[in-house]
């Protein structure tokens, strides 16, 4: 029960405990986290949880579960998709019993090539048969192997095979043992082999190194709450705050005393704690990092870094330490948008099926400054940024709801 | 009846637990601010507290009983005492216990409750033991609130499990070491991105995003392909010789930065080779497999609804040609009333989505002329394709949240190009929080059975069990019970109806994917359950 954007409605009294859950969880609380995955096994048809002994009962946030024989040793391994790091874990099978297996890929030939909707039972000697079906999405966004495999327990031979092509027809296999077999429509089995894998692979030629830096793909002006110093007219302004106790502030400080970066100008605010002595402008500081994110509230990291355009727009927020160069990349490319925006905008490169990026409201970061009772900051910046901001159709309800909230504060 | 009642039930469930079991000081202006929805039932949250109070005596409980030291008052129960007897000399590193209460009572200042302790360690014999076991207890508050144990009850429902070795072991750190991209971004899991990328590129912090197995390179290794959220790149890894995995070239195609919910590596075009799709909020993505060198988008496939969950293939006409069904949870339509949002059963999901396939990639939006838009209004999540009847075609089963699960029986065989929704003729419409569907013949008797992953939740198993809770309106109760019940696996009868074969198997916690598997080799198919809804930064837990 994915919780967020559920859409569920305010209940009484307009409160809305929906949506009280989702901000919690924005602010960093667990729910329902750390629990163990569950393993049952199947004892002749009866089910007992024997998740202590499989290993298999880690704590992540697990969400797909994929199926596949990757080392082709006869007995399945398991992918598990993570909502937590790492986002993959991979699960090598290592039962005990000397149990052996047998795997069988399908290809149709009257049918669909994937032999998709193929049923295959299997029987040995005087036991129960067992069904496989050939499916292609199962379990909670997942896809397993196509490759359908059967477990034996000691059996060596297989008696029967028989499989129902998408097409109804049947074909039957007698008498195989256990191993890897690809069966085409029609044909006789032949042993699965894999065979060098002729993907030219070497080096990726892109370096795929992650800059702890979000170059926003929106530009939000802020010419309300800071000052641009004359001498920094023509260039990019770089608002950097540092901390004591901060071992990189003080390195990127030191670096900074000996070659000052280039092609911005650097402002430097350094405070003892990140307890800023101006409490109102550390809430403005918090509300400007979490602006662009869907969590909240969350530790501002130190250094943080704002790069601001010549507009007074923010461009670009840096945590930790900073990259000369990626600054002065970041500063060449300050103008840039459209697609090339929205490529610098993103960590890793890629290909977006979408065409282009929904568009933001610059009302949106006053709403933000409402919603944690600024009003005189609020105030201040609807009368700096009057000019985009009443374009908006949704300008007039938002004075409305200022007005309201003022009058509000008067009354006591 | 006021429909707003669900959302303060919803709130019963999972918020009033959450509130009492802060830790963290962080949250108290929060709390504060809230407690117009605590008051209105404090009954349930005095309950709640007692219930967080009864866990934490018993976990303290369990750490004795597997640290052999048993506790005077139970020196002469066998059964305890056996139990300790099995972890002496265990190490102590290994050691782990856990307690839920999951049903409490009260009379007067006696407070009673049953819950589940799990404890494991490695014992002297160097084999894994783990213990499962049920108890009653009962407890008594003086004045000041203070709890007393007056009886801790016999194990119940015993499970032991003893193994020379763990079935599986991570291997993760191996196959992965020399990928690079592997460190720089999969290390790092959806709450270190969500504060790096910006919402608007299609990332949040309850969306999820699955994983496909399928041969890319044509070598007969699966590959696997992992979708992520917006603003970061889809990766393609290939199977080494020596099963370590490699991202595939930049230049191959894969790296979508859509938010992409899942995939499938299939075989659209019915050439030998894998081709690929993705369900992303800018429709199908449709991906031709290029010499088994790289993927040439062959279109997008326009859905209704941007909230896309499950991706499946199947031939349901049986024409040669694969066919792609996408689920939606949220829907784009809202209630005229946006307060009637039922918990249990709500009808403003996103429409689900049928493509028949026309060959030469061509597709049909065909929802509608195949009878699938009839109350097709659910919070879909999951959906699997399975011959269940064994008529020779293909049946859809859905997995909703919020309210009943769909059953569509393909009657294509006998000449029919529509589908019939029967979940509640056959009995398997499972009303709960779905999220995964899986089908196997798990008792070898020929017929397929299905199991559906649901919430599993003690608090709400708590809560829907006081007598507190909706006095009124005993059916709604009945439905919140089911809500907090857990996973279902059905058994499917000779006549083609379903019956839920019981209690064993729906403890899985917040179970995600939820399937069949022989993951022992022994032939018969057992479950694994993935779970876990959200580990945030602080430790804190709802």
């Amino acid at each position: 029960m994915p919780l967020g954007n559920s859409g569920i409605g305010p209940g009484l009294d307009g409160s809305d405990p929906a949506r009280q859950l989702q901000e919690y969880v924005r602010r960093g609380a667990s729910f329902s986290g750390s629990e163990a995955h569950v393993v049952f096994n199947n004892e002749k048809g009866s089910f007992k949880n024997v998740s202590s002994i499989t290993g298999l009962d880690s704590k992540d946030d697990g969400r797909s579960v994929c199926f596949t024989d990757w080392d082709l040793d006869g007995d399945l391994d398991i992918w598990i998709s993570n909502r937590n790091g790492p986002q993959i874990r991979f699960f090598q099978n290592s039962n005990p019993s000397d149990g052996h297996g047998i795997n069988i890929h399908l290809s149709g030939k009257s049918c669909n090539r994937d032999a998709i909707g193929a049923r295959v039972i299997l029987k040995v000697r005087d036991n129960l048969p067992q069904t496989r079906t050939v499916t292609a999405g199962s379990g909670f966004l997942a896809q397993s192997s196509k490759t359908l495999h059967f477990g034996l327990a000691k059996e060596d031979v297989i008696e029967e095979i028989k499989i129902l092509w998408p097409n109804n027809k049947a074909q039957i296999i007698s008498n195989i043992v256990p191993g890897n077999y690809h069966i085409e429509q029609g044909s006789d089995p032949v042993e699965f082999k894999v065979r060098s894998n002729e993907i030219e692979k070497g080096p990726n030629p892109f370096q795929e190194t992650f800059n702890d830096r979000t170059f926003l793909s929106q530009r939000l002006p802020l010419a309300a709450f800071f000052g641009r110093p004359p001498e920094a007219k023509d260039k990019p302004l770089l608002i950097c705050l540092t901390v004591e106790d901060c071992k990189i502030c003080a390195v990127q400080k030191k670096e900074w005393e000996v070659s000052p970066p280039t092609g911005v100008h650097l402002q430097l605010i350094s405070e003892p704690t990140l307890a800023l002595s101006d409490p109102e402008k550390l809430q403005l500081i918090q509300l400007i990092y979490d602006h662009f994110f869907d969590v909240s509230e969350r530790e501002i990291p130190t250094p943080i870094s704002f790069l601001i355009d010549k507009k007074n727009r923010l461009c670009a927020i840096y945590r930790g330490h900073i990259d000369q160069n990626l600054l002065l990349e970041d500063c060449i490319n300050i103008n840039i948008n459209g697609s090339q925006l929205r490529s610098r905008s993103v960590p890793f490169i890629g290909i977006w099926a979408s065409k282009q990026i929904s568009s933001v409201r610059p009302l949106d970061f006053v709403e933000d400054l409402l919603d944690a009772d600024l009003l005189d900051l609020a105030a201040n910046y609807i009368n700096k940024e009057i000019n985009s901001l009443k374009e908006d159709e949704l300008f007039p309800m938002l004075l409305k709801r200022l007005e309201a909230l003022k009058s509000d504060r008067a009354t006591p | 009846m006021c429909f707003q009642l669900p959302v303060l039930l919803l709130a019963a469930l999972f918020f009033f637990s959450a509130c009492n079991k802060k830790q963290g000081t962080d949250f108290d202006s929060h709390e504060s601010k809230v407690t117009t929805v605590q008051c209105t039932t404090p009954t349930i949250k005095e309950s709640e507290q007692l219930a967080a109070q009864i866990e934490s005596e018993l976990i303290l409980f369990a750490q004795q009983i597997i640290s052999g030291a048993l506790p005077d008052s139970l020196s002469d129960n066998k059964e305890w005492s056996q139990f300790s007897n099995r972890f002496i000399n265990s190490s102590e590193q290994s050691r782990n216990v856990k307690a839920s209460v999951f049903e409490i009572r009260h009379e007067g200042n006696i407070v009673q409750t049953v819950a589940r302790i799990e404890m494991k360690a490695r014992l002297k014999n160097q084999n894994y033991f783990g213990l499962i076991t049920q108890l009653k207890s009962s407890w008594s508050k003086n004045e000041d609130e203070q709890l007393k144990v007056l009886e801790i009850g016999d194990p119940e429902q015993t499970v032991l499990n003893e193994s020379p070795v763990l079935w599986f072991s991570d291997e993760t750190d191996r196959l992965t070491a020399k990928e690079p991209t592997f460190t720089e971004h999969l290390s790092r899991g959806l709450d270190f991105w969500l504060k790096r990328i910006e919402s608007i590129h299609g990332i949040d912090a309850f969306i999820n995003n699955g994983m496909a197995l399928g041969d890319f390179d044509g070598d007969g290794r699966d590959d696997i392909y992992v979708c992520q959220p917006g603003g970061l790149p889809n990766r393609l890894f290939l199977h080494q010789a020596d099963n370590t995995i490699l991202e595939a070239p930049k230049k191959t195609g894969a790296n979508y930065l859509d938010h992409t919910s899942s995939a499938l590596f299939i075989d659209i075009d019915n050439d030998g080779d894998q081709d690929l799709t993705l369900a992303t909020p800018a429709g199908i993505v449709l991906l031709e497999n290029d010499e088994h060198q790289s993927f040439i988008e062959r279109g997008i496939l326009q859905t209704d609804e941007v909230d896309c969950h499950s991706l499946s293939a199947t031939d349901f006409d049986m024409d040669g040609n694969l066919d792609l069904l996408i689920t939606f949870a949220l829907g784009s339509r809202s209630l005229d009333d946006d307060s009637s949002f039922r918990f249990d059963d709500a009808r403003d999901g996103g429409s689900n989505q049928l493509f028949r396939g026309d060959g030469e990639w061509s597709f049909s939006e065909v929802t509608a002329l195949c009878g699938l838009s009839e109350a097709n209004d659910r919070h879909s999540l999951a959906a699997s394709w399975h011959d269940y009847d064994l008529d020779g075609d293909p049946d859809l089963y859905i997995a909703n949240d919020y309210g009943q699960n769909q059953l569509y029986r393909n009657d294509a065989r006998d000449g029919s190009r529509f589908f019939s929704e029967i979940a509640n003729e056959i009995g398997i419409e499972d009303r709960g929080a779905g999220m995964s569907v899986s089908w196997a013949d798990y008792n070898r008797d020929g017929l397929p059975d299905l199991y559906v992953g649901n919430m599993y939740s003690n608090a709400g198993k708590r809560i829907t069990g006081l007598s507190e809770f909706m006095p009124k309106n005993k059916e709604l109760t009945k439905h919140y019970r089911r809500f907090a019940k857990g996973n279902t696996l059905f058994k499917q009868e000779k006549n083609g109806g379903f019956i839920d074969s019981g209690s064993a198997t729906t403890m899985g916690r917040w179970a995600w994917s939820s399937v069949f598997a022989d993951l022992n080799n022994d032939g018969w198919e057992d479950l694994i359950v993935a779970n876990g809804y959200i580990s945030g930064p602080r430790p804190d837990d709802l």
